[in-house]
């Protein structure tokens, strides 16, 4: 079982408010709760917009939290100055949602390869490009790549690129925001599948941000389920399709097609519109849509509440 | 069928005129590349191809129209403009030259700290820079120049108090877009301090556009400076600079014209090169960019 394995990340009551220029506040990420284990792939999914990424800025610290913690191998890293966190951010890689901004448009694959290795001291030049070299190959790609400039890659070399270097920095966590959506639909498995595999053979936790259900209940161990900031519910992926009882998740899955379902049912959408996240009094934040909302829901927000073993749901109406 | 043949035919017409557009601009650019050069070349070694000694006087032969022997006539002491106008170019671009390396990196560097940091600093430094931008900068050149004393470099210093202004502003809103980038966050990630994030990550994403407002500056810069030798505030006779010798020429415009109009065309002349090297450069920029 995971539970006894080493907790690496633990985030408690994490909260992000923006506050925008006409002065009102943007809830970005709303009490967010959970923890990840050595070797465990835990993935956050929701719709566009609704905190993934600001999660993940959190956690690095590319942004500062409003409220909550997070603690990284038993180190309180909310507070942590900016010398110290460069020692953690070796320990924590990231893939950026949008792979083709994150190398610098003057600079050669190389050099952008280099850069951890020359920054952190890890080992003399020729070494890192012999371990680059060796992460490039187990990515699939030529050495080639290095005498390039970004523009001269396709997305999918680019996400490659990315990936053969946080694996090759042997972090503690992996943070992947949506690392497969500028990728087609064929090569969005080749790169899973090669995730997959780097991440059992390093044993690195990951966070893996992604939108789409399918590639997560396929690829992940556990899923933590956002709507608008707020964590609804957090379940192992193999109970995915029989256990979930938010009713955004069980909407998720409605609207989604499994592979194996029967072609007479109806694929059910979820209807109404979804909240502002701007202002928000507290309330459970999928009231307006929320088929069996009672009163209860658009007064007071659900805590989380344990419902089985490792599966959490927010939602007054499991009690 | 007749419809069916046209659409590739139009298809490939439309390439081949996006491939020419690029390829003609390049080749633009390097012509006007290659007459730049020559001409710095041709300037920096005036004194080998002028057929006169610039400053050597010779009264015998004094404002003597344009013939064989004085192509472009002579002055009233008797000296060659031709040979006149060609030592004076060197003087000329390598003064622009020198200043508008020297204030571009002043600029480019007050704008990126501005633009990186932000904060108190951003605001007092370009609360500055729009006073200085509140002077017209030619009479504001001339006050100062006059302000110091003639002479080639306090002209160059009152040019450059303020023409460091808009590399600054320019530095400054080009690193405050690209300080926003993934690729900076990315960098931060990948363990890079902050001074290696300005000189690595910003600095070569804004330096192109900074070259190509220094290169667009140089023919500006030398007529300023010519302006201000015209005025006595620059470049003193006997030294055979343009200014200079349209300044002398004054007195002798109905009775020597040539001494006025070939300096004169030699300027346009420069200017022009330089502000076509300067268009042409931004061209080639662009189209690498798409
Ligand atoms: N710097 C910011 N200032 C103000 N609002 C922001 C900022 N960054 C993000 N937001 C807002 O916070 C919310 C969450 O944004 P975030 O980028 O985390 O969404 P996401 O879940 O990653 O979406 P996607 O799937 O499209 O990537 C959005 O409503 C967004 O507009
Ligand atoms: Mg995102």
């Amino acid at each position: 079982m995971t539970e006894e394995k080493r907790v690496v990340l633990d985030v408690e009551d994490l909260c992000k408010d923006f506050v925008l220029e006409n002065g009102s506040r943007l809830s970005a990420v709303d009490h967010v709760s959970f923890q990840i284990r050595e070797g465990e792939c835990f993935a956050v999914i929701g719709e566009s917009g609704c905190g993934k990424t600001t999660l993940a800025k959190l956690i690095t610290r590319v942004e500062e939290a409003t409220s909550g913690r997070v603690i990284f191998q038993d180190r309180d890293i909310t507070a942590l100055g900016r010398g110290k966190m460069k020692s953690v951010l070796r320990d924590m890689q990231m893939i950026f949602q949008n792979v083709l901004s994150v190398v610098s448009p003057k600079m050669k694959i190389q050099d952008f390869l280099l850069e951890p290795y020359r920054n952190f001291r890890l080992m003399p030049k020729r070494e890192a490009l012999e371990n680059i070299r060796r992460m490039l190959k187990s990515v699939r790609l030529t050495e080639a790549v290095l005498k390039k400039y970004p523009h001269q890659l396709s997305g999918g070399e680019l996400q490659r690129i990315c990936i053969s270097r946080a694996f090759g920095m042997n972090p503690q966590l992996l943070i992947c925001d949506e690392i497969t959506s500028a990728l087609d639909v064929s090569v969005q498995d080749d790169v899973m599948k090669l995730f997959r595999e780097l991440q059992s053979q390093h044993g690195i936790a990951c966070l893996f941000i992604c939108h789409d259900l399918a590639l997560v209940s396929n690829y992940s161990d556990r899923i933590m389920v956002m709507y608008l900031g707020q964590n609804v519910e957090i379940i192992d992926s193999a109970d995915l399709g029989t256990k979930a009882l938010h009713p955004y998740t069980r909407g998720l899955l409605q609207s989604f097609l499994f592979i194996s379902s029967d072609r007479g049912r109806a694929i059910r959408t979820i209807s109404g519109e979804p909240q502002s996240p701007v202002d928000v009094s507290a309330n459970c934040r999928f009231c307006t849509r929320c088929p069996k909302a009672s009163s209860r829901c658009f007064e007071e927000v659900p805590p989380l509440r344990e419902v089985g073993p490792g599966h959490y749901v927010a939602c007054f109406l499991l009690e | 069928m007749a419809k069916l043949k046209q659409a590739p035919a139009g298809g490939e017409i439309r390439l081949k005129r996006g491939l020419q557009r690029g390829t003609v601009i390049r080749i633009k650019f390097y012509a006007i590349l290659t007459i730049a050069i020559l001409f710095v070349l041709f300037a920096m070694n005036a004194e080998h191809f002028a057929p006169y000694d610039p400053i050597a006087n010779d009264y015998a032969c004094s404002l003597q129209p344009p013939s064989a022997e004085h192509i472009c006539g002579t002055d009233k002491l008797g000296r060659d403009v031709y040979s006149r106008i060609l030592c004076g170019a060197g003087g000329s671009f390598s003064m622009a030259f020198v200043m508008l390396i020297f204030v571009s990196t002043i600029g480019t560097t007050i704008g990126m700290l501005c633009g990186y940091f932000g904060g108190r600093f951003d605001v007092i430094m370009m609360r500055f820079v729009d006073v200085l931008l509140a002077f017209p900068d030619t009479v504001f050149a001339i006050a100062v120049a006059g302000m110091l004393g003639p002479g080639v470099l306090n002209a160059v210093i009152a040019l450059g108090l303020l023409s460091w202004t808009s590399f600054a502003r320019m530095a400054r809103s080009l690193t405050a877009s690209v300080r926003e980038k993934d690729f900076i966050a990315q960098a931060r990630f990948n363990g890079a301090s902050t001074p290696r994030i300005i000189l690595k990550y910003i600095f070569p994403n804004v330096a192109p556009q900074i070259i190509v407002m220094a290169t667009m500056r140089i023919g500006g810069t030398i007529l300023s400076l010519s302006s201000l030798s015209f005025l006595g505030l620059a470049s003193q006779p006997p030294a055979p600079e343009w200014g200079v010798m349209v300044s002398e020429s004054k007195a002798y415009m109905q009775t020597a014209p040539w001494m006025m109009i070939y300096p004169g065309l030699a300027l346009v002349l420069t200017v022009v090169i330089f502000n076509l090297l300067g268009d042409s450069l931004r061209d080639v920029m662009d189209t690498k960019k798409q």
